[in-house]
């Protein structure tokens, strides 16, 4: 017999913490698939998912979350099907929309903390504004070929998006993952830190990566930490916003 | 080995671009086999899922009846993501009899080590190795059976936050990805440590042990 252990540690008031949480995934796709996946096994009561996008067959070399049969499905509702799979009672919102300047105020507003799962950087400013105005932890990550990283914003305790990145930078100049490829797996390590994030922010467990961004090298096998604090001239959460 | 089809081509498009896979590259991970002999269930489900969708031609998982029954229905899911994947789970006993030679083990402690030790059938084949315990893990890659002796001696496992086996069970699909492909992998001594809690991570090199 072959020794099994799944062993839930969480006492019944972390798992009542985890069940009446509120989580947003913005991106149903390499990062949101696994974010979406652990955070639904980890008990997360309420997810809002947003993805304009159907399944594709060039998703599925990482999009774990969808299946061949549901080609041509829009990504939000492939994810309900299998995440219902997981835990039958978590409770999710569907937004099968584009992130829009007109929208994200809107849609953030009703959950705690946000995880960005995007893949272009319009969304992934947007995001990070609006995180900050509205005064909620964002937790932020990109992935490329066999790299990836990841930031926990907590909005007023340690840099934003912007402090480290001021603003996008020229269209066309950083490649995407179309252009240059990614290994599946590497961005399933990287959205199961963003998922580990939430966890802990919500248990109050552990040490956010805040001030921190962790980067991922797959080739190399290795992580490392670069320190990173809040510039006082941030246009979004700097001492004179938006001036 | 066989050409790619247009399909193939399609669904592994962000593979081959990279020049780490390539066409070449994503024809080995199709014709290879990786075996799991779980330890965690956290751990099966995320290596399955990634090498499936990485094109694993073939997969087989070594469990009990209870086992095999218990994941009928994630065979389903598995050759679902991708139907050019095999998913099989075998009794031992049938280890020996596979038709096809292994490539890479995947394991977790602890799990039937001394069966990885004593079977023939495995020997040379590079084991990914894991283990975790609590927020914690750690990682690295054996194929002389002294150093796996040593390694496991004294192995513990605790309760585990929820990610933890996921997590090691996505990174020995990166490491098992990158030995089919021929790249530089852990070689033990060689270590990923981690501590998803602290988020504090290390990886030790063969020259610094
Ligand atoms: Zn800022």
């Amino acid at each position: 017999m072959i020794p099994f252990y799944s062993i839930n540690q969480l006492t019944s008031e972390e798992k009542s913490l985890l069940k009446n949480s509120r989580v947003l995934i913005i991106g149903a796709g390499g990062l949101g698939s696994p974010v979406a996946y652990y955070l639904t096994a980890a008990g997360i009561g309420n997810l809002g998912i947003v993805d304009s996008d159907v399944v594709d067959l060039s998703n599925l070399q990482r999009q774990i979350l969808h299946r061949t049969s549901s080609l041509g499905v829009p990504k939000v509702e492939s994810a309900v099907k299998r995440l219902k799979k997981i835990n039958p009672d978590v409770k999710i919102e569907t937004f099968n929309t584009r992130l829009s300047r007109d929208n994200v105020m809107e849609i953030i507003q009703g959950f705690d903390i946000v995880v960005d799962a995007v893949d272009n950087f319009s969304a992934r400013y947007l995001s990070n504004d609006a995180c900050v105005i509205q005064n909620k932890p964002l937790i932020e990550a990109g992935v490329l070929r066999f790299d990836g990283q990841v930031m926990t914003i907590l909005p007023g305790k340690g840099p934003c998006y912007r402090c480290i990145f001021p603003s996008p930078p020229p269209a066309n100049a950083v490649p995407t993952c179309q252009e240059t490829g990614i290994l599946g797996a590497v961005a399933g390590v990287i959205g199961v830190v963003q998922a580990t994030e939430v966890i802990k922010l919500i248990l109050n467990k552990g040490n956010p990566l805040v001030g921190k961004l962790l980067i991922f090298n797959g080739l190399n096998m290795e992580f490392i930490t670069v320190k990173a604090s809040r510039n006082p001239d941030c246009p979004v959460c700097g001492d004179k916003p938006f001036c | 080995m066989v050409n790619l089809t247009s399909e193939q081509t399609e669904r592994y498009s962000r593979n081959i671009i990279m020049r780490e896979i390539g066409g070449k590259g994503q024809k080995k991970l199709l014709s290879s086999h990786v075996l799991i002999i779980p330890g965690i269930y956290g751990e099966l489900f995320a290596s399955s899922l990634y090498l499936a969708a990485a094109g694993i031609g073939k997969i087989t998982v070594i469990g009990n009846e209870s086992l095999i029954s218990y994941l009928e229905n994630f065979k389903n899911e598995v050759e679902d993501l991708n139907p050019d994947v095999k998913f099989n789970v075998l009794p031992e006993t049938h280890l020996p009899n596979l038709q096809s030679k292994i490539d890479v083990v995947i394991t977790t402690l602890p799990s039937k080590h001394e069966y990885i030790l004593n079977n023939n059938f495995i020997r040379g084949v590079p084991i990914v190795l894991g283990s975790v315990s609590d927020g914690k893990g750690i990682m690295t890659v054996v194929s002389d059976r002294k150093r796996l002796q040593t390694y496991i001696s004294n192995h513990t496992i605790n309760n585990l936050f929820p990610t933890t086996a996921g997590f090691l069970g996505i990174l020995q699909v990166v490491e098992t990805v990158k030995i089919i492909l021929g790249h530089k992998h852990l070689d033990e001594p060689e270590r990923l440590e981690f501590d998803l809690l602290s988020m504090e991570f290390k990886t030790t090199r063969r020259d610094e042990t």
